[in-house]
């Protein structure tokens, strides 16, 4: 294993800890497995596209579009779902299945907006070529990748620690009965998590998309079951838990890529997913109930 | 007489695509009859699929050898989940068998006897409408009785409370075991019956699209009763026959289905006639008073 492998791994790594992070959240503040996020990520990739590459907008733009889209989504899928559910005392698999008929409409919606094609970025409209570090070349998506999935998980720690806010958040995950005795709007602060959450997913669906130069409308199929093994490798709802096993899942890919071949690597997450369930179903990273989130 | 055997002419493969969606919604039911939802039955139809396909090309066995080889192919692996995944339970049972499927899945595509992503062909022809409609009734016949037999009470038990059924001194291991098995069954005999009909296997019919349109079914129908799952099938099989024009109607009517029953009618169709039936109920004991 050489230093641009490490570089490699370092980058998915991120790629899918963004990604699971906001899967992460969503789950341990409002309990919900939010199978619609990987629509939710190919959303962003794809209001990302439409901003840069149809509207020819400066690239920022997209970055705030592809925000947007998750802000929107997010929202809908709390208010329209999982407000309405958790209403009624649906269980935890009952709200995991509707999220699955979420996921079937969000990407039968990008299908329809996309006709089923390949969409690529206008040549020159994002940052791309290489740049050179000392032993490794990297691409601007790697760096953006890896330098906006720290930051934000840096500051959404920093802002779950100290602010009154991030305060209200632990204690509904503690008790949102003794929550909302104490003035916390339990409601509120499920709709902000889906929607941070939203936002994030909908963030690595936009760095996917820039890294590979390519958004179609199932890009976030193969993210379904990554961030299920992610999740559950790491533990539901610790941040830092959802940071390891996506560590853990992209070094599992690609050395299992360089040892043993390139077919192999498709079986990975779900062969995580049996081994995590047999052997530690409460994952690597186990937190206690205080400390969830 | 003969007006209906046009009408089921014209109408067979769709009649046939019916059966095979309503097999899998009952192996999906019939797990969940002991209270737990496993969604591998797909991985258990590619199993028989796979199995009789091979069975019959390499080995030229007849065709109801090849059944029965399907039906073990499948009722044993459904069999080895349920033993690996005795400890797991709702969410985390789906899954499980979720990831199970599409090990079953991927590893169609990479090894080499099955042909990987170009498929299996030149499996025979031997599915015709007896064998299709024998299976229905066999299917239709199996539970009827089993809803009302003791071992069905014994399973209820244990999906309303797995700890009352515990301390009655039920075997929950062994229930758990049998009603996968059974499901295995039916979901690899639906593999092989629609592999010979075909005459193609290819391991794209059996991933996630189809647990979704399994999941619709079984959701509209609804858990309270095996015809929910039956009923489901049913709908959930016509939808695309009807809505073939437009491509994304599809996935807004399944995903719609899905959303919209779980918050407004939880237990399903089969559940709509529970209170009908009990003011039925109702107004005897009056009435009898």
């Amino acid at each position: 294993v050489n230093a641009q492998q490490l570089f490699n791994i370092l980058s998915i790594a991120c790629l899918y800890g963004l990604f699971a992070v906001g899967l992460n959240l969503i789950m341990g503040v409002a309990r919900v497995l939010n199978l619609a996020q990987p629509a939710v990520f190919t959303w962003g990739a794809l209001a990302a596209w439409l901003v840069i590459s149809d509207l020819h907008a400066p690239a920022w733009l997209g970055f705030v579009a592809a925000l947007a889209a998750g802000v929107v989504l997010g929202a809908a899928l709390e208010l329209a779902a999982f407000r309405p559910l958790r209403r009624r005392k649906a269980d935890e698999l009952t709200v995991a299945i509707a999220s699955i008929g979420l996921l079937t409409i969000l990407v039968g919606a990008a299908r329809s907006a996309t006709g089923a094609s390949f969409l690529t970025f206008a040549r020159g409209a994002l940052p791309e070529g290489g740049v050179v570090l000392p032993g490794v070349i990297a691409t601007p998506a790697q760096l953006a990748i890896i330098g906006v999935t720290l930051g934000l998980v840096l500051l959404l720690s920093l802002y779950l620690k100290l602010s009154a806010n991030g305060i209200a958040i632990r204690a509904a995950v503690y008790s949102d009965e003794v929550a909302a005795i104490n003035g916390v709007n339990v409601d509120r602060v499920y709709l902000a998590t889906v929607i941070v959450g939203s936002a994030l997913g909908a963030l690595s669906g936009l760095l996917l998309g820039w890294s590979f130069n390519n958004v179609h409308y199932q890009m976030g199929e193969p993210f379904i079951l990554r961030g299920i093994a992610i999740i559950f490798l790491g533990g539901f709802g610790s941040v830092p838990g959802a940071l390891l096993g996506a560590l853990v899942l992209a070094a599992s890919e690609v050395l299992s890529v360089v040892y043993i071949g390139n077919g192999i690597r498709e079986l990975v997450p779900f062969a995580m997913i049996v081994a995590v369930l047999l052997l530690r179903p409460q994952g690597l990273l186990p937190i206690s109930h205080e400390d969830r989130a | 007489l003969s007006d209906l055997l046009d009408f089921l002419d014209a109408y067979q493969f769709l009649a046939f695509s019916v059966i095979i969606l309503v097999a899998l919604s009952l192996s999906t039911y019939v797990t969940m009859a002991s209270g737990s939802l496993s969604l591998a039955a797909p991985a258990f139809m590619a199993i028989g699929a796979y199995s009789s396909a091979l069975a019959s090309i390499h080995w030229q066995v007849p065709f109801p050898i090849a059944l029965l080889i399907a039906a073990a192919g499948g009722g044993a692996a459904a069999a080895g989940v349920a033993v690996l995944s005795a400890r797991l339970r709702a969410l985390y049972l789906a899954l499980m068998t979720l990831a199970v499927d599409e090990i079953v899945v991927t590893v169609a595509l990479l090894v080499p006897f099955t042909g990987g992503a170009s498929g299996l062909s030149g499996i025979p022809f031997e599915t015709n409408a007896g064998w299709m409609f024998g299976f229905a009734i066999a299917l239709v016949l199996f539970f009827w009785r089993f809803s009302r037999s003791r071992t069905f009470r014994f399973l209820s038990a244990i999906r309303q409370s797995e700890l009352a059924a515990r301390s009655l001194g039920l075997d929950i291991f062994t229930a758990r075991i049998a009603t996968c098995a059974i499901g295995g069954v039916i979901a690899g005999v639906a593999g092989a019956l629609s592999a010979h009909l075909d005459g193609f296997v290819s391991p794209t019919g059996f991933g996630f699209d189809l647990i979704i349109t399994i999941l619709t079914a079984i959701v509209l129908g609804g858990m309270a009763a095996w015809y929910g799952a039956v009923l489901g099938g049913i709908v959930v099989a016509l939808v695309p026959h009807y809505l073939v024009a437009i491509s994304s109607v599809r996935e807004y009517v399944y995903g719609g289905i899905l959303v919209l029953v779980l918050i407004f009618l939880p237990r399903g169709l089969a559940s709509v006639r529970l209170p009908l039936r009990r003011t039925w109920a109702n107004a005897r004991s009056v009435a009898s008073r």
